[in-house]
């Protein structure tokens, strides 16, 4: 895999640096914005953006590019445990099915085909449904409702690789099963997973917000960036930045590791 | 002479990439009188599909015309404005495109992409348009052409959409036909009817050809005038009959002679391999890709398995390889049956059967450098210790006359002659008895074809390994072959000594085929300056 | 044909009875009791009167028979009661079908145009810069939350500038909004495939034979390129009305209006099992209907599809390819 993209320009480069800084916030969050994420200021209610409060405040004064800073860490680990979810188990079944072949591979594939004729929102919703609302049932709910998609990516890649002449060439020259799947298949296949991974990292964003958004993850006190938008809706009106100062910076992380998704695919 | 209908002088192409420009013609200069057939010759590289797009006013994007002129019917064509040109083409100036597979659009009916022609240059209305495609196709060579006209490019065979294509360029009766190498994905049975159809209509018509092709024999065979591109320069211009001054193919085969007590190594009997076909409704049907297929390899020698595309000759190979089981029949190796050894037993077997693929450029594991490509086999069978392996790798890089610098980069900094000189390398590591070379040099140039052909019979002469050589072109068989088999679908429908058979071929087919060979129809076939 | 259709039928069929499973599998038979948490826990309810709620809706029997008899009813179009709505199922998705319908149509509708103006104008704009700039715009439709479009307009369109009611559903002004937002992603995924599907058809050898018979640029890719290039999206059309339905549930909550995705959070929120149970089949019949629609329409416009079962049988051994 190359880390420096060979195509797109500043692009990439900006994208990472997006998700750098967004990491950053995640684990540091003090280093970004040095300030109370909860500190009340009545006196400061719903101020707009200003180079003191970058982001304005809220409706209780809070500052809300401290609460965005702090929001990182939960909106972006539930993210990560989703996307970890969806790509563990289904690179593994993708790996099982192309490797298999034969019956188990068609009826890992029907199974598949059926996850994926239900719009993966509303699996999720119904997952939600049947463990209860908060933020890491609605991370575990998005992983597994993207399990289906995975396998199918992971299956194509795999036979994409095992039909290719180098690991024919491979067998012809007398390597066993594990040495073409340890040296010749996996090395191969790392670039479009290393793809797939930032693609479901960013879907994994945006579900895992418009699903807090709806009111099922976090609870108010604590920010996370779909909720801060929900709160930030019943004072459009009046204070717009509320919603959607948060939401562009959910925007711009699926955005940029979208275009990393792009930028690392061979 | 007459005033030449194209002429292009002191034309340079620029290209630029990422990695600089690249100036893929410098001053080229052809010229075509009315109704003369031109043959552009040359490798790839060589600059000549550049002229021909720029020909057409057709180059890539990314391409530059940076000096020079070219001159069609007195207006210079690098001057000439995009819209003005877009009347030029299909009416004065046509092209034949290279790959009948890919030239036609997939989704449109035949008949509608000729008429098309017709339509965009007011040369027909809607229902003459029709009509006149059924004429046109059934010129050049299409038969049963009204219904042709209705069916989609998948429907015809390679040379059926050849012919269509052929039709397509001569709708608009142009003055100037570009033909972009038309024949060289086809097989040299329909190479020849396609090329003489191509040629009778042209010559009856009164229209130029420049014809593009990297096939010397091809263009001594049709053009009036041949014209050698080189890096980008005119390195020779003849006009017919000329002797060329390159060297004549070699008239002494370059094999050793083969070893009269070689004893069989191996026996394939009765071979026979069949495909289960995508369900259709009414039952399951086979493919039979190799029909009760028997012969013999005897030790050191080289047996040429000669075939055209799609007669079984790749799944031979498989079958051999142990890649791919047969439906029924058996292969013996040195008398013993492959299919009734153990597992173990049979990959030690694997050890002295080894392949050189056709394709250098997926053959190769990208991932790795070539040193680590060549230890491969090694290190599979746990031979030697990591040093001695690496020595071996050496050895085996200077066996093949690739610079021992090489040894650390990967396969996609190579060029394709090397490639497949690491691909020999590795199949070479295990000291193999059987060495299978599926097509080893069709993806490569001429000139490098030579080099590696050469180097395989030194390699052979050295090591005493016996070649399975399977290929479409008769002309490398006669070179270094022993003996020669003809497949013709999935049968073998002769076989015997190299010699006996080009002198005096016993199956129709086989007749066909030598005769469909280019540079049958000059005394002497030259090949390219190496 | 009519075996090819009957076939593709079995197949949708199985697909749905495997949708039904699976959402069974994840409501039902995960360990958790769907009536505890239908009460909450600081209900006051005996344990009697939970008893009397579980054999209301059945819930006391073995999940097996539970499966059994809730497949048999929903064969003949009954699945279940709502234990929030208090009515059948198949009539709360009922009622709530309509506003969906006309929105996600209107989406589409608009969608599919602006995504296929796009790519075309992305590789048919005179000049480099040009290309570049519209070409940025897709990725933007699919990383951009709806939650945030749909915010965004209201802001601009509705509180600002006063151009169309901020929600509800009465007359066209209303769907103005909440159908751009759900369009958006829809067009960013058609001008994606669309776009990437041109380019690749630009490559093909076909397209220099269509510039060399004499046509023009735009209109080589008007009448070459855009046929070929529409199949690959003409595929992901079934992802696509399935990804509308789940929008529909993020944007008419920003735009307040009623509906099929009103009714999923409700549902949700509710942990009313059955119904959202019945909306997961609704979504997967959605998804089976539109591609068996595509997959009877494909033959139309490529015809390679078409002729592949057509290959006369008969002949049992065929030796060239």
């Amino acid at each position: 895999m190359r880390l420096v993209p060979r195509r797109g320009g500043s692009a990439p480069v900006i994208s990472v640096l997006w998700l750098t800084a967004a990491a950053a916030a995640a684990l540091t969050p003090g280093l970004l914005a040095p300030g109370d994420p909860s500190a009340v200021e009545p006196a400061n209610r719903l101020r707009p953006p200003s180079w003191q409060h970058l982001f304005g405040t809220d409706e209780l004064g809070r500052d809300l590019f401290t609460r965005v800073v702090h929001g990182a860490s939960i909106s972006l680990t539930a993210a990560l445990v989703a996307t970890a979810v969806g790509l563990v188990l289904g690179s593994a079944l993708g790996l099982l099915a192309g490797f298999a072949r034969g019956w188990t591979d068609t009826g890992v594939m029907r199974v598949v085909d059926v996850l994926l004729s239900i719009p993966s929102l509303l699996l999720s919703l119904a997952l939600i449904a049947a463990l209860g609302p908060g933020v890491w049932n609605v991370a575990v709910a998005v992983g597994l409702a993207s399990v289906a998609a995975c396998a199918r990516i992971m299956r194509s890649e795999v036979l994409r690789v095992r039909e290719s002449l180098f690991v024919e060439a491979a067998h012809a020259g007398g390597a066993r099963w594990s040495r073409v799947l340890l040296r010749h298949v996996l090395p191969n296949a790392t670039g479009p997973v290393a793809a797939l991974a930032a693609l479901e990292f960013g879907a994994a964003i945006l579900a895992v917000s418009a699903l807090s958004f709806l009111g099922y993850g976090v609870q108010p006190p604590d920010p996370e960036w779909g909720s801060l938008v929900a709160t930030g809706r019943d004072f459009l009106r009046e204070a717009w930045w509320l919603a959607l100062l948060p939401g562009c910076t959910v925007a711009l992380t699926v955005l940029a590791s979208n275009r990393l998704a792009r930028a690392v695919r061979p | 002479m007459t005033a030449p209908l194209l002429r292009v002088s002191g034309l340079a192409v620029r290209y630029r990439s990422r990695s600089g420009d690249v100036d893929a013609l410098h001053s080229a200069g052809i010229e075509i009188a009315p109704g003369q057939t031109v043959a552009v010759v040359g490798e790839s590289g060589s600059g000549k599909s550049t002229l021909a797009h720029a020909v057409l006013g057709l180059l890539p994007d990314a391409a530059r015309i940076v000096a020079g002129r070219i001159d069609f019917d007195g207006m210079d064509l690098t001057r000439l404005h995009e819209r003005a040109f877009t009347t030029l083409r299909g009416r004065e100036i046509a092209l034949v495109p290279q790959d009948p597979g890919t030239g036609l659009n997939p989704v449109q009916r035949i008949g509608d992409q000729v008429a098309e022609v017709l339509r965009l240059h007011d040369l027909a209305g809607a229902r003459d348009a029709a009509v006149r495609t059924v004429g046109l196709l059934e010129e050049a060579g299409v038969p049963e052409p009204a219904l042709r006209a209705r069916q989609y490019p998948h429907e015809l065979s390679g040379g059926l959409r050849q012919r269509a294509l052929i039709a397509m360029a001569l709708a608009g009766r142009p003055r100037l036909v570009v033909a972009d190498e038309p024949t060289s994905a086809l097989d040299v049975t329909v190479q020849q009817h396609v090329l003489d159809r191509l040629e009778t209509l042209t010559r009856a018509s009164g229209t130029a050809v420049l014809l593009i092709t990297h096939d010397l024999a091809v263009a001594a065979d049709r053009a009036d005038h041949i014209v050698v591109l080189s890096g980008g320069r005119v390195v020779e211009a003849h006009d017919r009959g000329e002797v060329l001054c390159a060297p004549a193919r070699r008239t002494v085969p370059r094999r050793p002679p083969a070893r009269s007590d070689g004893d069989v190594h191996v026996r394939a009997e009765a071979l026979v391999k069949e495909y289960p076909l995508p369900r259709g409704y009414e039952g399951d049907q086979v493919l039979r890709a190799v029909d009760d297929v028997t012969f013999e390899l005897r030790r050191g020698e080289t047996f040429g398995l000669v075939g055209e595309s799609g007669s079984g000759k790749s799944t031979i190979a498989r079958i051999l390889l142990g890649l791919t089981p047969p439906t029924s029949g058996r292969v013996l190796v040195d008398g013993r049956d492959v299919a009734a050894l153990s597992s173990r037993d049979r990959r030690q077997l694997r050890r002295t059967v080894q392949v050189v693929h056709q394709n250098p450029y997926a053959s190769l594991n990208p991932r790795m450098d070539v040193a680590r490509i060549v230890q491969e086999p090694l290190a599979s069978f746990g031979i030697g210790t990591r040093a001695e392996r690496r020595a071996r790798a050496a050895e085996l890089l200077d066996l093949v006359r690739l610079p021992a610098v090489l040894a650390r980069r990967r396969p996609h900094e190579l060029s394709g002659g090397q490639r497949q000189r690491v691909a020999i390398a590795r199949a070479l590591a295990l000291r193999p008895l059987l060495l299978v070379c599926d097509e080893p040099v069709s993806a490569l140039d001429a000139s490098v074809q030579t080099q590696l052909v050469d180097l395989l019979v030194d390699l052979q002469a050295q090591l005493d390994v016996t070649y399975l050589f399977i290929t479409h072109d008769l002309a490398l068989v006669r070179d270094l072959a022993h003996r020669v088999g003809v497949l013709e679908r999935g049968r073998l429908v002769e076989q015997g000594p190299v010699d006996r058979l080009f002198a005096d071929p016993g199956h129709a087919y086989t007749r066909r085929l030598l005769a469909a060979v280019p540079g049958s129809r000059t005394p002497s076939a030259p090949t390219l300056p190496t | 044909m009519a075996r090819y259709v009957l076939a593709r039928l079995t197949q949708a069929a199985f697909v749905l009875w495997a949708a039904y499973t699976v959402s069974f599998v994840v409501l039902f038979a995960l360990p958790g009791d769907p009536v505890a948490l239908m009460v909450g826990p600081d209900a006051n309810v005996t344990e009697e009167q939970m008893a009397a709620i579980r054999s209301q809706y059945g819930l006391d029997r073995p999940l097996a028979v539970q499966y059994l008899a809730g497949l048999a009813e929903a064969t003949r179009g009954d699945l279940g009661d709502s234990m929030q709505a208090r009515q059948p199922v198949t009539t709360a998705i009922a009622e709530s079908f309509g506003p969906t319908a006309k929105l996600a149509g209107a989406a589409l509708v608009v969608g599919t145009a602006a995504g296929v103006l796009l790519a075309l104008l992305a590789m048919l704009a005179p000049r480099p810069w040009q290309r570049t700039a519209l070409l940025t715009l897709p990725p933007l439709g699919v990383a951009v939350p709806s939650f945030l479009l749909g915010l965004l307009l209201l802001h601009l369109l509705s509180f600002r500038w006063q151009l169309f009611p901020a929600s509800g559903d009465d007359g066209w002004r209303s769907l103005v909004l909440p159908a751009l937002t759900m369009a958006a992603p829809a067009a960013g995924v058609i001008a994606q495939v669309l776009a990437a599907g041109l380019r690749q058809a630009g490559r093909e050898d076909y397209m220099v034979t269509a510039r060399a018979k004499g046509n023009s640029r735009p209109r080589a890719y008007a009448r070459h390129a855009l046929r070929n290039a529409a199949l690959p999206a003409l595929t992901m059309t079934g992802l696509l009305v399935g990804g509308l339905l789940a929008g529909s549930v993020v944007v008419e909550t920003v735009f307040a209006r009623p509906g099929l995705g009103r009714l999923t959070t409700m549902a949700v929120s509710a942990q009313d099992l059955a119904l959202v149970q019945g909306l997961v089949l609704v979504g997967a019949a959605l998804f089976v209907l539109v591609n068996l629609a595509v997959d009877l329409l494909y033959p139309l416009l490529d015809p390679r599809v078409a002729t592949a079962p057509r290959r006369r049988a008969g002949v049992r051994q065929i030796t060239a390819l």
